[in-house]
């Protein structure tokens, strides 16, 4: 994988939580305009702060594992994809989770 | 000193806390499913930020001076529990509140149990009422999505039948003679919106929406209606006649009949019913 290890280890959380979109109903890549306005201000706020942190040497990314593409202010593209893959997991597991457990309440 | 990171990821969590007590104001600390919720992304975050974080061929690398100097689980640092607790919070709650924006009246506002959550101006022959049901959105869609049931819970509703893709309406008009019409469903969206409107008689259009509160509904129920002259003006006056406080009964009285029908039965629905009914099934009692 080399240089797109963490592009590949993004990719992987969203094709395993791809699945509670459909089984448990999730739907939120069905309500992408919701779904954006959730997004966009966590994108803003953890980008800005990881920026921040990356300009002053808090942390950094092991070269071989990322592509090198980087978006101003200094910001890894694996970063972007960071701050809306994981957040839309949560949003995933939080309704699919609500829908269990609404359901599960419906039968009994 | 707190070294930066866990410095800041604390400060993170707490502004999260602060937006959603003071300001967001969602209930979301309520819910079980979220709290159930961080569970799993926590347990979920040990392989993904396990391998992010793997000594000796991290992707990601810290200076140890930022960190608190604890690597648990394989090498995680601990402060990223509270960082991902602060994103994925934060989330959900933007999440929540993009939700709830879509009912403008309950945009905002706390919940107030088992009362009517919000109301509008009653304006020009059109009616906007809110209703917390305690059942979860697909079962409240399925009951209202069966039209044969009205007559259990609006009061001058006689009868509606299923004719192919219309509503008919059969009606207590004035001097108790019947007047009748035939609607559309112009949207059907399930769990979470069914919308209509009249295509010969009376001349009225609604639309209802589902809000997912997590076990319980926002009910939204809106009806627009013409008032025009001679008989057919006569029949609309008496329907509409105060028409805020008959829509309010009829929604508590729909509120009533979910809600006894929720309550453990033995012959209640199955998940599978509740998720997949065609609109003759799911009768009301």
């Amino acid at each position: 994988m080399g240089k797109y290890e963490y592009l590949a280890l993004l990719a992987g959380c969203v094709v395993l939580t791809l699945p509670l979109e459909f089984v448990f109903r999730a739907r939120v890549w069905r309500r992408p305009r919701r779904a954006l306005r959730a997004l966009v201000p966590v994108v803003l706020v953890f980008g800005t702060w990881d920026a921040v942190a990356i300009a002053l040497g808090h942390w950094w990314f092991n070269p071989r594992f990322v592509t090198g593409t980087e978006l101003p202010p200094g910001l890894p593209v694996e970063e972007i994809a960071f701050f809306v893959v994981i957040p839309l997991c949560g949003l995933l597991t939080f309704e699919a989770i609500r829908n269990l457990l609404a359901r599960s309440q419906t039968r009994r | 000193m707190v070294p930066a990171y866990p410095l800041g990821s604390m400060l993170a969590a707490v502004a999260v806390v602060c937006l959603e007590l003071l300001w967001l104001r969602t209930g979301l600390f309520r819910q079980p499913a979220y709290w159930l919720s961080m569970l799993v992304v926590f347990v979920f975050m040990v392989p993904v930020d396990g391998w992010m974080s793997k000594v000796p061929n991290p992707i990601v690398i810290y200076d140890p001076d930022v960190l608190s100097g604890v690597r648990f689980p394989i090498d995680i640092p601990l402060e990223e529990f509270v960082y991902a607790f602060a994103m994925v919070t934060l989330a959900i709650l933007l999440w929540e509140r993009a939700g709830r924006e879509s009912h403008p009246a309950v945009a905002g506002r706390r919940t107030c149990g088992d009362r009517i959550v919000s109301r509008k101006e009653n304006t020009m022959g059109a009616v906007t009422k809110y209703i917390r049901i305690d059942a979860p959105p697909q079962q409240v869609y399925e009951l209202w999505r069966d039209p044969t049931g009205y007559p259990e819970f609006m009061e001058d509703v006689n009868e509606v039948e299923q004719r192919g893709d219309r509503w008919h309406w059969k009606v207590d008009g004035p001097a108790g003679i019947p007047v009748e019409w035939d609607s559309v469903i112009v949207e059907d969206i399930p769990g979470e919106k069914l919308a209509w409107k009249s295509v010969e008689g009376l001349s009225n259009a609604g639309v209802v929406r589902f809000d997912d509160r997590g076990d319980a509904t926002d009910l939204e129920y809106a009806i627009e209606f013409d008032a025009p002259a001679g008989k057919a003006g006569e029949v609309v006056a008496k329907l509409f006649d105060d028409p805020e406080s008959k829509v309010q009964r009829a929604l508590e009285s729909f509120k009533r009949l979910v809600e006894r029908d929720a309550r453990p039965r033995p012959d209640s629905r199955t998940e599978v019913d509740a998720g997949e009914a065609s609109p003759q099934t799911g009768k009301v009692a």
